[in-house]
């Protein structure tokens, strides 16, 4: 397994080369944001367009040595795959899903008894065709999810790939091909019916593959929304370099408009100051009267209340408060994570859920989100 | 017409010739090779072709009557087992410490589905002259003869070699061992008969059990039975021990004890018939006792160990602060044991099975064990104390004593900066800054004032950040000017001297300092140039 299949994710050199500079929020000659991997304490490495981590995933397919390459007609033909996780700094790769499509058939999912891929391990799964009943050339698809997970986040993506091999024909009416010999020691001529030729086969170069077959895998962005693995059901997909601005919050309470600079890739609300330092928000939640006043409601959002951040296409929202809150009236405990869609509100005061809420708005051209609004409205 | 299969004459049989005999027939005659054989076909001593399985019709009159005419060519046709084989052999060798270890090795073997004809190979030849006893082609190979072909190249190469360096008691379980004779086995029998029409599919070993090893048994045999007596003797003294604690009994009289003590069997029976003297069961007390015992036990096992901790995290104290937590700790604790050793207390009174005199003993016993206890911890809690007041002195002295070292052979400009409580790095940047700017002394001392509130201001720490700091504030506007239009900068251009350090331009948005050749601020991501 020598061979070493190209990296699915590849950010822009440029990028690649200004995140190498400390705390640079923007890349010094394209000027677009260098958006991190949200594992980028282990991975130091920056996402590419698409949101793909060039070392978190590095997925290699691979058919294995030894697999038939031809199979007559009426025949089924067993393909050996090998699933490898290639990243080198020891992130774990997980194999959600796999599926077989043969030419025109439907798509079929394959069982799958393994998951978790550990950096450098390997999986092999046995895919079986159903009966070819047409000679001629036949492509198998295949479809793998696949996911990278960091703490309670994850990253899902799907992969496609293709085999394509010829069917030989049966032929049961054709010529039989036939060997005659005569001899009189044995007394009789000697005839061989369509035996199978084994030396003069090989000799014709139908050999069977000795090392492993890598096979190239493709972004496949449709499959992607149709098996609801990224974005919404509606095909709206939030990158992880959209921009948010903020709209109702004092100065100072809220970082300047634009996309989520810190490696974590998440925005923390609460009660606790804005600033830089391990208890710090980025936005800050207080509930203030009619007069300027704090409410005493404000006692109420915890230091740190919630966080959203954009994963695998879409807005999620973390609770991070005891006192839970609400999303679009339903309420949520500590722990959950809850889809934000265009239209969102949350309220972070559970039980007065109209006093403080952040409406959360898209901006979208075509089907990527450029623009979050976040809205607070104080009505206590 | 029905076919005969053609099969090898013998199971051991791996490749054979069919004799001409079964061919030769007046009528015509069907035969079939089964598709897990191997059938060549060789005419007039040529191998015509190889193929898996196949379908023959032989003989006739009119096939005759056409070879008439055609001439007379010679066919032979041999068939080889197609399908994978087993070969077991036994090798021994000596291991590193001198003990003869056995193994029994399993080979599986096929013939080459790819090149079957090669197998002629190990055949010696085709038979080219049947029924002539001088000829020295054989007419059929068995599977043992692979065998006995494979062998010898296995003791001394593969075996010997690798077993050699172990000793006799860690071969069994040993993967690498077994991975290492597995694979050298593999390649020896590539090596031998890899091009004779044979492929090695896989080789394992089991061992036998050496002389080590059964050594080793027979001790921990021995050792399980001694400790199966040794369980029983002490099984039976815990009984022993419990029938002695059950029969204790108390005898209460009121007759002097001197007499009661002389007093015969007879005499103790009549006394006892005359109510003199009564027996009292003292089973029940003496079973609680032990429990109550076992109790005191587990208390002061508990106190011993909490001593340990606390001990431990004496010695590990860093600060004044930690050292007084640990103490309140230790007292919270003290009290709880205080308390529970006082229930443990009650609880032997109360249950009889203790004279009074015996709780007391065991309560002045307790306490003073605890005061001593409390006095060591005391004491202990003060040596800490002082060591590490001794170590923050220490510290104190040390700083010092590194500040008036830096001082010694500094300029007045650093140790002004030193005194105001930069570094040693940063007030020799600085310094030189004042120095390379400055005209005179005055000037120099009052730039580095200027400079040195600047660093104090900004948290300067390292040199980098100094080096920064001075350049950016001897640059300014220039520095922007120059470094939009990606030019040199004047003096650079005028001396000829080659640039030495990074140029940077301040981002009019942030003002963060970014490279001169960036097109875009890396802080706010702002264009800088166009």
């Amino acid at each position: 397994m020598s061979l070493q299949a190209p990296s699915l994710a590849r950010p822009q050199d440029c990028c690649a080369r200004s995140a190498q500079t400390p705390e640079a929020g923007f890349c010094g000659d394209c000027g677009k944001p260098l958006i991190w991997c949200m594992a980028a304490q282990e991975c130091h490495s920056v996402i590419d367009r698409s949101g793909m981590c060039p070392v978190c995933i590095q997925p290699e397919l691979y058919l294995d040595a030894g697999a038939a390459s031809t199979v007559r007609e009426g025949g089924k033909l067993a393909l050996p795959l090998v699933i490898r996780n290639a990243a080198g700094i020891g992130r774990p790769l997980f194999v959600t899903g796999l599926w077989v499509k043969e030419d025109d058939a439907g798509w079929r999912e394959l069982p799958l008894s393994f998951e978790r891929l550990d950096s450098g391990r390997s999986a092999n799964v046995a895919v079986r065709t159903e009966v070819l009943d047409h000679a001629g050339v036949h492509q198998v698809d295949l479809r793998l999810a696949i996911a990278s997970r960091y703490h309670w986040r994850e990253e899902a993506f799907v992969l496609t790939s293709s085999i394509i091999f010829p069917v030989e024909s049966k032929d049961p009416n054709g010529p039989v091909t036939n060997i005659n010999v005569t001899a009189d020691q044995i007394g009789a001529g000697l005839t061989v019916y369509n035996p199978t030729r084994i030396e003069q086969e090989r000799a014709a170069g139908q050999d069977t593959h000795a090392r492993p077959i890598p096979l190239k895998l493709n972004r496949a962005d449709q499959d992607e929304t149709r098996l609801g693995r990224r974005g919404y059901d509606n095909g709206l997909r939030v990158p992880r370099a959209v921009s948010f601005a903020w709209r109702g919050f004092a100065e100072g309470d809220c970082p300047a408009d634009g996309p989520i600079l810190d490696p974590s890739g998440i925005l923390y609300f609460g009660r606790n100051a804005v600033g830089h330092d391990q208890e710090g928000n980025d936005a800050r939640l207080l509930v203030s009267q009619a007069d300027g006043a704090l409410s005493p409601l404000t006692g109420s959002i915890s230091r740190q209340h919630f966080s959203i951040y954009p994963e695998s296409g879409r807005l999620m929202l973390r609770v991070e408060s005891q006192f839970g809150l609400r999303v679009n009236g339903d309420a949520y405990g500590r722990t959950k994570s809850v889809l934000l869609e265009d239209g969102a509100v949350i309220s972070p005061l559970r039980k007065s859920p109209d006093a403080l809420t952040v409406t959360v708005n898209f901006e979208a051209e075509r089907e990527d989100v450029t623009r979050i609004l976040l809205t607070r409205t104080c009505r206590a | 017409m029905a076919s005969e299969p053609i099969v090898l004459s013998d199971p051991r049989m791996l490749a054979e010739f069919m004799r001409q005999s079964e061919f030769k027939a007046f009528f015509e005659k069907r035969f079939a090779v089964p598709p897990d054989y191997a059938a060549l076909l060789f005419k007039n001593g040529e191998l015509v072709d190889a193929f898996k399985g196949g379908h023959f019709s032989v003989g006739g009159l009119v096939d005759r009557m056409k070879s008439l005419i055609g001439g007379s060519t010679h066919i032979s046709m041999m068939i080889a087992d197609l399908k994978p084989f087993q070969l077991q052999t036994v090798l021994r060798a000596t291991s590193r410490d001198k003990v003869e270890v056995t193994g029994v090795v399993t080979l599986e073997v096929q013939v080459n589905t790819d090149k079957p004809s090669n197998i002629l190979g190990m055949m010696h030849g085709v038979d080219r002259a049947p029924g002539d006893a001088n000829d020295l082609g054989r007419k059929a190979l068995a599977k043992a003869d692979v065998l006995d072909r494979i062998r010898p190249h296995f003791s001394d190469r593969v075996f010997e070699a690798a077993i050699g360096r172990v000793d006799a008691a860690d071969i069994r379980g040993d993967t690498g061992l077994q991975d290492k004779l597995q694979a050298d086995m593999m390649k020896e029998v590539e090596r031998v008969v890899g091009d004779l029409g044979l492929i090695i599919r896989s080789t394992s070993i089991e061992w036998a059990q050496n002389a080590e090893e059964a050594a080793e048994q027979a001790r921990a045999d021995a050792e399980r039975r001694q400790k199966e007596v040794e369980f029983q003797i002490e099984m039976a003294k815990r009984q022993a021990e419990l029938i002695n604690d059950a029969t204790e009994f108390e005898i209460r009289s009121r007759t002097e004890l001197a007499k009661l003590q002389n007093a015969s069997e007879d005499e103790l029976k009549h006394m006892a018939l005359n109510s003199e003297i009564e027996f009292i069961d003292a089973r029940e007390n003496a079973k609680r006792r032990q429990e109550l015992e076992e109790l005191d036990h587990q208390v002061a096992f508990l106190e011993k160990e909490r001593k340990a901790t606390f001990e431990n995290q004496l010695a590990t104290a860093r600060n004044e602060t930690e050292l007084m937590r640990i103490q309140q700790e230790q007292l919270k604790i003290d009290t709880d044991m205080s308390a529970l050793r006082e229930t443990h207390m009650q609880e032997m009174k109360k249950s009889g099975a203790f004279s009074e005199l015996e709780v007391s003993a065991l309560a002045q016993k307790q306490q003073r064990e605890h005061i001593s206890e409390l006095q060591e911890i005391e004491l202990r809690g003060e040596r800490v104390r002082a060591e590490i007041k001794r170590l923050d002195r220490q510290q104190e002295l040390d700083g010092q004593k590194e500040i008036l070292i830096h001082k010694k052979g500094m300029s007045a400009e650093q140790i002004l900066a030193l005194d105001a409580g930069l570094s040693p790095d940063v007030a020799m940047v600085l310094a030189e800054r004042a120095r390379a700017e400055a005209s005179s002394n005055e000037q120099s001392m009052a730039l580095m004032r200027e400079m040195v509130e600047a660093a104090q201001a900004r948290e300067i720490r390292t040199e980098d950040q100094a080096r920064t700091m001075s350049d950016i504030a001897m640059r300014g506007a220039v520095g922007v000017a120059a470094g939009a239009g990606g030019k040199p900068l004047p003096e650079a251009a005028a001396t000829g001297q080659p640039q030495a350090e990074i140029q940077t331009i301040d981002c009019p948005k942030c003002s963060t300092a970014a490279p001169a050749t960036s097109k875009f601020c890396m802080k706010c991501g702002h264009k800088l140039r166009t």
